[in-house]
């Protein structure tokens, strides 16, 4: 199972994205700055958005979705209850899930963006994917729920999952790591020998890299874990 | 036509001369293919197209009673063609220009305020089909008579909303009635033959066709 970039080219604009490489099963994470291009190879790769040239391949992919960086964008149906059938799932297991019990008839839109992104993550969530895709998926989060949603990412077993994001605390653990530079790609490796290569590592991942300390992970806790070797 | 004043006359007169008869339709669609760039942005982006599916009904159902439905259709298509062209190549806040230059900063303004309220909602109603296709295709859904009415009636919504939060802005902002448009417009260098060709067409369409015949010797 892998979704394979090769040779990608697209324009946009101005903007100009240029990918390749081959991403297998496990957790990537692919982080960059606002208007990198995270979004646009996240398009590129579930195949809503076509190259202009080179192709985007999904080899032994049956199942694959993108959460798109706005949970409004995927509302469907005119209800809460409507729209979690619309994702194929039980309206009352994820309403429990997401702390929103009895509130299957109110309408989507008029309920706050943070529960909006939460209600439509356990729904992406709560399905078994070969290839899924986040974008952004910790804005419009708190701090709990970004918690909660690397939790969540935590269990992700099988299948290819790629996170695009600019968050720079609260990450889940990952097994490899990429990296948007002005539009291109670059695969850094496998985590943790691929942190050295991060360049937008956050600050306090950075500032301990730069003392020889190489975490286990990425998460708050294995950040915290290394930094209390410095201390000890 | 980069000038939206001249535009706007000229699609104003091109759209009468194709209303007119069955030969100023055709005048029309010549003017559209050959002085406008209204069959590239066409192919662009084809959905303007659509709105010639109850024409073409209208015009199949007047054939079939005996009606002029051929001729229906040939004027109707013009004028379709036409307006896709003045909407696909229109700027936002051109339409609050062109009402303020022509009838001041009271009436012109809001006549020019509603018409781009109006055009934005279009461009908004677009747009949230474009992300609905997206949203059914990451799910898997397809169109059917089950889905169509939650997206209709979704999207009648969320346009509803939308302008009411465009009043609550506008109320904020001061707005009570009238307003200072400060009109600005730039011409391009062929922008006055469009517009020419337009005015001529749409003179000779009220002449019947022998006289143009005659005129011409």
């Amino acid at each position: 199972m892998e979704l394979a970039f090769e040779a990608v080219h697209k324009r946009r604009g101005d903007f100009t994205l240029r990918a390749s490489g081959i991403f297998g099963p496990g957790v990537h994470l692919i982080s960059g700055k606002v208007g990198a291009g995270k979004s646009t190879l996240a398009a590129l790769a579930a195949g809503i958005m076509a190259p202009d040239t080179g192709t985007v391949k999904k080899n032994g992919v049956s199942s694959f979705t993108l959460s798109l960086q706005f949970p409004e964008w995927h509302i469907t149906g005119n209800t809460i209850g409507e729209e979690i059938l619309s994702w194929g799932l039980n309206a009352e297991d994820v309403l429990m899930r997401v702390g929103m019990k009895g509130r299957d008839h109110d309408d989507p839109l008029a309920i706050s963006r943070g529960e909006l992104k939460r209600l439509h993550l356990a729904c992406i969530c709560m399905r078994k994917w070969d290839l899924l895709i986040l974008d952004e998926p910790f804005s419009g989060l708190d701090c709990r729920q970004k918690q909660e949603l690397c939790r969540w990412i935590g269990e992700f077993r099988s299948g290819i999952l790629l996170i695009c994001t600019h968050e720079s605390h609260f990450l889940p653990p990952v097994d490899f790591l990429w990296e948007m530079r002005d539009g291109v790609l670059f695969a850094l490796g496998r985590v943790p020998e691929a942190l050295a290569a991060w360049k937008q590592a956050p600050p306090l991942l950075k500032s301990l890299l730069c003392q020889g300390i190489l975490p286990r992970n990425i998460t708050e806790d294995d950040v915290r874990e290394a930094a209390w070797k410095i201390r000890g | 036509m980069e000038d939206p004043r001249l535009r706007l006359f000229a699609v104003i007169a091109i759209s009468i001369c194709a209303f007119l008869s069955t030969v100023g339709a055709l005048m029309t669609l010549a003017w559209w293919a050959v002085l406008t760039p209204g069959p590239r942005l066409l192919r662009q982006s084809p959905a303007p197209l659509f709105a010639l599916v109850p024409v073409a009904l209208i015009s199949a159902l007047g054939i079939a009673t005996g009606g002029d439905g051929f001729s229906y259709f040939i004027r109707m298509t013009a004028i379709v063609l036409v307006a896709s062209y003045a909407y696909q190549v229109r700027r936002p806040g051109e339409f609050l220009q062109v009402c303020g230059w022509m009838m001041g900063n009271r009436t012109g303004f809001d006549l020019g305020l509603s018409g781009e309220i109006g055009l934005s909602s279009l461009e908004l109603l677009g747009r949230d089909l474009s992300r609905i296709r997206t949203a059914m295709q990451l799910k898997g859904m397809s169109l059917s008579w089950n889905t169509f009415g939650p997206i209709a009636g979704g999207m009648v919504i969320r346009l509803l909303s939308s302008s009411e939060d465009q009043a609550d802005l506008l109320y904020t902002r001061g707005y009570s009635e009238g307003g200072t448009a400060c009109p600005r417009f730039s011409r391009g260098t062929w922008d006055f033959v469009p517009f020419f060709a337009a005015i001529f067409f749409l003179i000779l369409s009220f002449l019947e066709v022998r006289d143009i015949f005659i005129l011409l010797q």
